[in-house]
C-alpha cells in the first residue's frame, strides 16, 4: 500500500509543473501564481494580442514545420545509405548521430561563431541549427524500422523487374510509414520546444515562443507567458495523444541501434 | 549471400548518404573544429597559446567545476532511487492500455521545453508558490523562497531528465529473463533476495546507461541553472553560455566548452567503468 502511495506521489510529481502551468495561466489576478487566484482565460486573449510572443509563435511553427520536411529529405536517405551496409558502416553511422552525443552548449556556440559570420543569425539560421540537431532521431527511428523489415521484401520485389525508384516507392516506403510518422511527430515537438540551442542563434527579430518565453522570465513575468507556454504543452500533448495511439514515439528515443 | 558490389553501384549508394555527410560536415564538424582551435588561440590572433585553458585553473574555477559535478551527481543518484519504483511499476503493469497510459505520463517531462518546466518550477518554489506556505507553517524562515539555490536546481534537473533514466532501467528489467527469478524462488530465495542478488545486479546495465545520460545532460545544462538559479548557482554550462552570448569572450568560451566535454566524457567512461564492474557477467570472467 506504502510503496503504490509512493509510486503515485512520483507520478504525481511528474505531471506537476504541467498543472501549475496550466493553473497559473487561467488565473483572473494580474500576478503569477499557483494556484490561481479566481479563473478566467483573460490572459490568453492578453497572449493573443501580445505581438511579440504570437510572432514567436509562427516562428516557432513555421520552423518546427520547414525542420520536419528537411530531416526527412535528409534523414531517410542517410538511413538507407547506412542501411546498405556501406564501408566503415559503423563509423559513419556514429559520425551521423553524433549531434546527440555533443552538449547543445557547445553546439550552440559552435553555431553562433559560424553563423555571425556567414550572417546568418536569423531564423534560416535557426531552421538549420535545428536540422542539425534533431535529424539523427530521424535517422534513428528509420533505421530501427529498417530493422524490423524484412530484407527479402525489397529484393523479391527486384526479382520481379522492379527498378529501384518503384521498390522504394512501393515497398521500401509503406514499410518505413509508422517510423516515419513516428520520427516526424518526435522531430517536429523537439523543433518546437527547443530552446537550449535557440537561445544561440535567435536574434530579437526571428526568437521563436520558448526564446521569448525564456527573455521574458527574468523580468516581471507577466501570466500571459503562463498562457503561451500552457499552449505549447497543450499543442504538444495533441500531437501526441492524436500519433502515440498508432506510431510509437518511444522509438526516436531507444530504437536504432548502430 | 554472394555479395556483388559493382563500384558504380557503390558509389550511386553513396550519393543518398550525401546529403547528410555535406550538411554535418559544413554546419556541425567545421564550427565544432573552429572552436576547438579557438581554445588554443590567443585572442585576435594566430599562434598557440594555454593561457585561454590556464585561466581556469584557478581557485574559482575549480570551484565552479566542483559544484557542476556535485549538482550532476545529486540529479544522477536520485534520479536512481526515485526512477527505479517508476520504471519497476511500468515493467510490472497489468495490461497493455495501462502501461502505455503510465509510459504517457513518464515521458511528460520530456515533451515539455525546459523553458516550460523551469517556468513551472518557480511558480511551485518561488516565495508565493506551493511549496514555501507550508514550510512557513512549520515555523522555518523562507521568505525568500527556495529558489536560487542548489537544491532547486538539482530538484528541477532530476524533474526534467528522470524520463531517460526511467526507460533506460524500465528495457533492462524488460530483458530480465523471467525464469531466472522464479528459479530463485524456487530454489527458496524471499522475494527481497530476488530482487537484491537477481533484479538489481541484472538491472545495472539500465542503470548505468541511463546515469551516463542524466549526469551528461546535468553537466551541460545552463538553461535550468540560469532560470531556476538566478546567478547565484554557478555551473560550466552557464559560464560557457555567458562568455559566448554575453560578454562575447569566443576564446575563453572555447577553453571552458572544451574543458567541459571533457570532463563529461572522462566521466561518462568513470560511469561505464564502474556499472561494468558491477555486473555480475563481467565479474564471473575475472
Amino acid at each position: 500500500m506504502i510503496v503504490r502511495g509512493v509510486i503515485y506521489s512520483l507520478y504525481a510529481l511528474l505531471t506537476l509543473p504541467v498543472i501549475c502551468v496550466i493553473g497559473a495561466s487561467l488565473t483572473a489576478g494580474d500576478f503569477l501564481s499557483f494556484p490561481p487566484d479566481g479563473l478566467s482565460l483573460r490572459w490568453y486573449s492578453a497572449f493573443f494580442a501580445d505581438r511579440e510572443l504570437m510572432r514567436g509563435a509562427w516562428i516557432s511553427l513555421a520552423i518546427a514545420a520547414a525542420t520536419t520536411a528537411a530531416t526527412v529529405a535528409i534523414g531517410v536517405p542517410a538511413a538507407l545509405f547506412l542501411e546498405s551496409d556501406p564501408p566503415w558502416r559503423r563509423l559513419i553511422g556514429s559520425l551521423f548521430l553524433s549531434p546527440l552525443n555533443i552538449p547543445l552548449v557547445l553546439t550552440g556556440f559552435a553555431m553562433l561563431v559560424l553563423f555571425t559570420r556567414l550572417n546568418l543569425v536569423n531564423a534560416t539560421g535557426l531552421f538549420i541549427g535545428h536540422v542539425v540537431v534533431t535529424v539523427p532521431y530521424m535517422v534513428r527511428t528509420i533505421l530501427s524500422s529498417l530493422a524490423l523489415t524484412d530484407p527479402a521484401l525489397p529484393r523479391a520485389a527486384a526479382i520481379f523487374g522492379a527498378g529501384p525508384f518503384r521498390i522504394f516507392r512501393h515497398v521500401t516506403l509503406p514499410l518505413l510509414k509508422p517510423g516515419l510518422i513516428s520520427g516526424c511527430v518526435f522531430v517536429f515537438l523537439a523543433s518546437l520546444n527547443n530552446v537550449a540551442l535557440s537561445v544561440f542563434i535567435a536574434s530579437p527579430g526571428s526568437s521563436p515562443l520558448p526564446v521569448v518565453i525564456f527573455s521574458r522570465m527574468d523580468s516581471v513575468a507577466s501570466p500571459s507567458i503562463a498562457a503561451g507556454a500552457t499552449l505549447l504543452i497543450l499543442f504538444t500533448a495533441g500531437c501526441v495523444f492524436a500519433f502515440e495511439r498508432r506510431y510509437s514515439l518511444l522509438g526516436p528515443l531507444t530504437g536504432g541501434r548502430i | 549471400m554472394i555479395s556483388r558490389r559493382s563500384p558504380i553501384r557503390t558509389i550511386r549508394r553513396a550519393l543518398i548518404g550525401l546529403p547528410m555527410a555535406i550538411l554535418l560536415s559544413v554546419f556541425f564538424f567545421y564550427p565544432l573544429t573552429d572552436i576547438l582551435v579557438m581554445a588554443f588561440q590567443p585572442e585576435n590572433g594566430d599562434g598557440f597559446t594555454l593561457t585561454n585553458l590556464s585561466r581556469f585553473t584557478d581557485n574559482y574555477y575549480l570551484g565552479v567545476f566542483l559544484d557542476t559535478i556535485v549538482i550532476s551527481a545529486a540529479a544522477t543518484i536520485l534520479s536512481i532511487i526515485l526512477g527505479f519504483p517508476l520504471a519497476w511499476h511500468l515493467h510490472h503493469a497489468t495490461s497493455a492500455h495501462k502501461r502505455a497510459f503510465w509510459a504517457l505520463v513518464t515521458l511528460t517531462p520530456l515533451m515539455l521545453s525546459l523553458v516550460v518546466s523551469s517556468f513551472a518550477w518557480i511558480l511551485i518554489l518561488g516565495s508565493n508558490g506551493l511549496v514555501v506556505p507550508v514550510i512557513r507553517t512549520l515555523g522555518i524562515d523562507v521568505t525568500s523562497g527556495l529558489l536560487n539555490s542548489k537544491t532547486a536546481v538539482v530538484i528541477v534537473t532530476i524533474s526534467s531528465f528522470i524520463s531517460y533514466m526511467i526507460l533506460n532501467i524500465y528495457s533492462a528489467l524488460q530483458n530480465i529473463d523471467p525464469s531466472i527469478v522464479r528459479a530463485a524462488r524456487i530454489h527458496g530465495a524471499s522475494p527481497t533476495t530476488a530482487f537484491f542478488r537477481i533484479i538489481l545486479p541484472l538491472s545495472t546495465p539500465g542503470i548505468v546507461s541511463g546515469s551516463a545520460i542524466v549526469f551528461a545532460m546535468s553537466m551541460s545544462a545552463f538553461v535550468i541553472p540560469f532560470l531556476i538559479g538566478g546567478g547565484r548557482v554557478k555551473v560550466i554550462g552557464l559560464f560557457v553560455y555567458n562568455f559566448t552570448v554575453q560578454l562575447y569572450d569566443w576564446s575563453g568560451g572555447a577553453a571552458l566548452g572544451l574543458l567541459l566535454f571533457l570532463l563529461t566524457i572522462a566521466a561518462t567512461w568513470a560511469i561505464a567503468v564502474v556499472g561494468d564492474r558491477l555486473t555480475p557477467w563481467h565479474r564471473r570472467g575475472t
